[in-house]
């Protein structure tokens, strides 16, 4: 007897998993000030940052940390318990509830970034997402003949392009799902009309 | 099958709501805390109010002793003195300045690092610039200030490469006497 498996749903799984486990220990993305004078180490899962040598976490910041470690934890063991059963009756709500969290993680990393860059823009600061760029402190914070500048560099780590194909690998298991669900309701029918079809043609 | 429905649900509210309402009520007593952790807190009241590691100081480079001058060969060095403050090692990579007499302004030559220095977490650590003076400048100075024996000297255009951080002053003054020979 056949098994059908999503493959799409189990390499989704596969690579949620190992997207957690990868985080732990290499951000999705790291700003650097300096030679490592200031360090930001973003991921979802484990957010930390460096002052002059200096490691530490904001505790809020953990808590919203802990939420992505369990969402992903938990988007990617049902999402193989799916792939591996993904035409029982209750596989959809396993999908469902499975599919979309690496991309709303991933959506909102993005967005967050997005965010922070921007503000930071209002306020002056230049900050890279990805590259080098020279940041010069405000002058007006500044005694008259001095001035301060850094190299800021902005890069997206593995975890990342990780994270991102997880999330498409997830979008291609629901429309694979669909193939997958349509076999077993047009099996039946496909048997049942070349019988009618052949009825037809003698009687006529 | 509405149970598996309703689990992953209610799966889906605990993964959120657990995380926040355990930090919350673990920082009950002090909600800022959760935003700003020890560590910010002590820089910004620049000292050590929780009993945590404290923040570095950074202090700039220190000015030691009076330049030296050689009159023969033209060599100058002024030296000061800088401290690592961090846990980390810090390299100064580039140092250079022009030198001027604070009468007038008259450029008299530029100094310089001859190579980086690495300082490494609590170090104290002498760092010498160097460079030629202009014997001409000198003995221009010489000229137009006869019966002088030294020229108070300041630093112009003085930037410094530490730890990946670049600072520029304009000006610095009273770095010392340049005595002249004679």
């Amino acid at each position: 007897m056949d098994r059908k498996i999503n493959w799409f749903g189990l390499a989704a799984g596969i690579i949620t998993l190992i997207v957690l486990v990868i985080s732990f220990y290499v951000p999705w993305w790291q700003l650097t000030i300096g030679e490592n004078l200031i360090k930001v180490n973003a991921s979802p899962v484990n957010t930390n940052f460096g002052l002059f040598g200096t490691q530490f976490t904001v505790p809020l910041i953990w808590a919203l940390n802990l939420i992505s470690i369990l969402t992903f934890t938990a988007s990617g063991l049902v999402m193989l318990i799916y792939s591996l059963n993904p035409t029982k009756s209750y596989s959809k709500h396993l999908l469902g509830f499975s599919y979309k969290k690496p991309l709303y993680v991933l959506i909102i990393f993005v967005a967050g970034l997005a965010a922070i860059t921007i503000i930071a823009g209002f306020l002056g600061v230049s900050i890279p997402l990805m590259g080098s760029t020279s940041l010069s402190l405000p002058t007006q914070f500044m005694p008259t003949g001095l001035s301060i500048s850094a190299l800021v560099s902005g890069s997206f780590q593995l975890p990342f392009y990780l994270a991102i194909a997880a999330a498409a690998l997830c979008i291609a298991a629901r429309l694979y799902h669909k193939n997958l669900a349509k076999i077993p309701k047009t099996e039946p029918e496909t048997a049942a009309s070349p019988t009618e079809t052949t009825a037809t043609s003698v009687s006529a | 099958m509405d149970k598996v429905k309703i689990a992953l649900t209610v799966l889906s509210i605990l993964i959120v709501i657990g995380p926040l309402a355990g930090a919350a009520f673990v920082y009950r007593d002090n909600l800022v805390g959760l935003v700003v952790p020890p560590q910010v807190k002590s820089l910004v009241s620049g000292g050590d109010s929780t009993g945590s590691q404290s923040q570095p100081e950074f202090q700039p480079p220190q000015l030691v002793g009076q330049p030296q001058y050689n009159a023969q060969t033209g060599a100058f060095t002024v030296s000061f003195n800088f401290t690592n403050p961090l846990t980390n090692e810090v390299s100064i990579d580039k140092l250079s300045a022009e030198v001027q007499s604070e009468e007038g302004g008259a450029s008299l030559g530029n100094i310089s690092l001859s190579q980086p220095i690495q300082i490494t977490p609590g170090e104290t650590s002498i760092i010498n610039v160097s460079g030629v003076l202009s014997q001409a400048a000198i003995s221009q100075f010489e000229a137009q200030n006869p019966g002088v024996n030294g020229i108070n000297i300041s630093l112009a255009n003085l930037n410094v490469d530490v730890a990946g951080v670049t600072v520029h002053m304009d000006q610095v003054n009273n770095v010392g006497q340049l005595q002249l020979p004679g």
